[in-house]
């Protein structure tokens, strides 16, 4: 048996539905690399670190699991269980994908030092969480249909982008808001988001609700 | 023995039929099949795209945010030509005719600006590696008129801690002058006379005319003795009666409960006649303040007096209110 106490497995929607998670996907930023972690939890573990850092090197070295300078970067409320699992694989896809198929195109977007390596100040390189910003747009982006019903919390507005040239044109009626700043700290983080999950929960029963009134009209 | 259709151990082998079986026939279709859990999968037209910088653009700084302090009219950076470095700083004798509350907001405008001051002073040298000299000396003139302002108010500190220790050398024949010139005032000058009493209670025993304002310590009930007994030997040398009062309680009163009650009667002889009677009830019954619990009784009298008052506000304002909504009926 495992010692952890943290979910080690990828979860369907049914498992994420009965455990009474709601369908919701989260991002956490490392504050000391700036390295960003996907999750279909609003925590974390060892897997999800396995498998969101499959190609460790030295610019990009896998993460260790202290929660403290883990921060929430952002949480995206979906309509329902099916499309938050398909969110949290396409952002996994997504990083394989620059990490792994297409590593060289990756790097060639990104600033660099003098040296010719990706720009870093000490440990940090902000280029990881602006590239899961840019990743969580692209997986937005196949959502484009449900646009409506979707919800992004962000950390910060300043996080987001400019709003002008990457959300309004292709994304206009996505729905953003900022998580409470006010005591927003490391020991507090896991009741904020509990109570996100719970504002998510029942406005998702809200929407199931009215979807069965609306098969029982009989006209 | 036998049985007749027994065969040898490799009849079985030789007989089956390996060729041109006959199919099983297929199961039947199966009702209510579970569906696999997991059906969802990643879309496979995913691209990869620049990343997203953060933009400062998203952030709006309130007008009041207390930080803004900390900014000259909200400028980043003024220039050494901006900065008011023609001006001096305040001399000691402007400063001496300034009052307190004058010389504490001007030392907080100081403050305030010696910050961003310094503020700016950082940002030039370790951010642009420029000479921060006029900034320094703007700064050293504030830092002048804020010792000037400290150096007045030790000059006053000094010169009230003379003056009262001067006083207390004199307070004996201070007061007996203030009560001979209390007791010899002519009637028609009482008012003035009460008036002067309120400031002389005021200096000598810190009784102030507020009664939120006051403090009850050892000081304040000798004030309360002292006043009452000044305020009886004033209307003995009019009213008969209570000159007898005086004469009974030794020309003195020693009791805080009734001082208290003298104290707060009105400075009319009837008044005071009213609040004498009162007291000899009060000897009748036999109630009288021990000096052990002298503070706290005077304290919650001067509580019940508050509270009284307070009441009277609000009574007054309600009549108030009535009366224009009266008037307001009335036009209407």
């Amino acid at each position: 048996m495992s010692k952890h106490l943290a979910i080690t497995k990828f979860r369907p929607a049914k498992w994420l539905q009965k455990a009474g998670y709601a369908p919701q996907v989260f991002l956490f930023r490392n504050l000391e690399s700036g390295q960003v972690l996907y999750s279909q939890f609003p925590n974390f573990s060892w897997k999800q670190i396995d498998t969101n850092f499959q190609r460790p090197n030295w610019e990009n070295k896998k993460p260790g699991t202290r929660r403290d300078i883990w921060k929430c970067m952002a949480v995206v409320d979906l309509p329902d269980y099916e499309k938050s699992v398909q969110m949290y694989q396409n952002l996994c896809r997504l990083r394989y994908l620059r990490d792994v198929t297409f590593s060289k195109q990756a790097k060639d977007m990104r600033k660099k030092n003098e040296f010719g390596h990706t720009w870093y100040s000490s440990q940090y390189r902000p280029t990881y969480s602006q590239e899961a910003v840019a990743d969580l747009r692209e997986c937005l982006l196949k959502l484009k249909d449900v646009q409506k019903n979707i919800k992004v919390h962000w950390e910060d507005e300043w996080r987001m982008g400019d709003k002008e040239k990457y959300w309004l044109p292709k994304l206009p009626d996505l729905n953003h808001t900022t998580l409470e700043r006010l005591g927003n700290v490391s020991r507090e983080e896991s009741a904020i988001l509990k109570e996100l999950g719970e504002k998510a929960k029942q406005e998702f029963a809200k929407v199931r609700q009215q979807e069965s009134v609306a098969q029982n009209i009989s006209l | 023995m036998f049985p007749a259709n027994r065969g040898l151990h490799t009849s079985a082998k030789a007989l089956a039929r390996t060729r041109f079986t006959k199919p099983k026939p297929k199961p039947p279709k199966r009702e209510n099949v579970r569906l696999p859990t997991q059906r969802t999968h990643h879309n496979n037209d995913l691209k990869i795209t620049a990343p997203i910088p953060p933009a400062a653009a998203n952030l709006s700084c309130p007008d009041d945010h207390p930080l803004w302090q900390f900014f000259s009219e909200k400028k980043f950076l003024r220039t050494p030509e901006e900065l008011d470095s023609l001006s001096r700083s305040w001399t000691i004798p402007e400063l001496r005719r300034k009052s307190f509350n004058d010389l504490h907001s001007l030392w907080y405008t100081c403050l305030k600006e010696r910050n961003v001051l310094a503020r700016e002073n950082h940002l030039v040298l370790f951010n642009f590696q420029a000479q921060t000299e006029a900034y320094e000396n703007v700064s050293e003139n504030i830092r002048t008129t804020m010792w000037r302002i400290r150096h007045v108010l030790s000059e006053r500190d000094w010169a009230f801690r003379i003056a009262s220790e001067n006083f207390a050398k004199e307070k004996e024949a201070f007061i007996s002058s203030f009560e001979k010139d209390f007791l010899e005032a002519p009637i028609n000058e009482d008012e003035e006379m009460f008036e002067s009493l309120q400031r002389f209670q005021y200096a000598v025993y810190g009784i102030s005319e507020y009664i939120d304002e006051n403090k009850v310590d050892r000081a304040f009930v000798d004030g309360l003795k002292a006043v009452a007994t000044l305020k009886l030997r004033k209307f003995a040398l009019r009213n008969e009666n209570i000159k007898t009062f005086l004469e009974e309680s030794n020309d003195a009163i020693v009791d805080a409960g009734e001082s208290f009650l003298l104290y707060t009667s009105e400075n009319t002889e009837s008044a005071v006649l009213e609040a004498t009677n009162a007291v000899r009830e009060l000897r009748e019954s036999g109630s009288s303040v021990s000096r052990y619990d002298e503070l706290e009784t005077v304290q919650e009298y001067m509580n019940k007096l508050a509270e009284a008052q307070m009441a009277k506000v609000s009574e007054a304002e309600i009549q108030l209110k009535e009366e224009t909504a009266k008037n307001d009926a009335n036009l209407l």
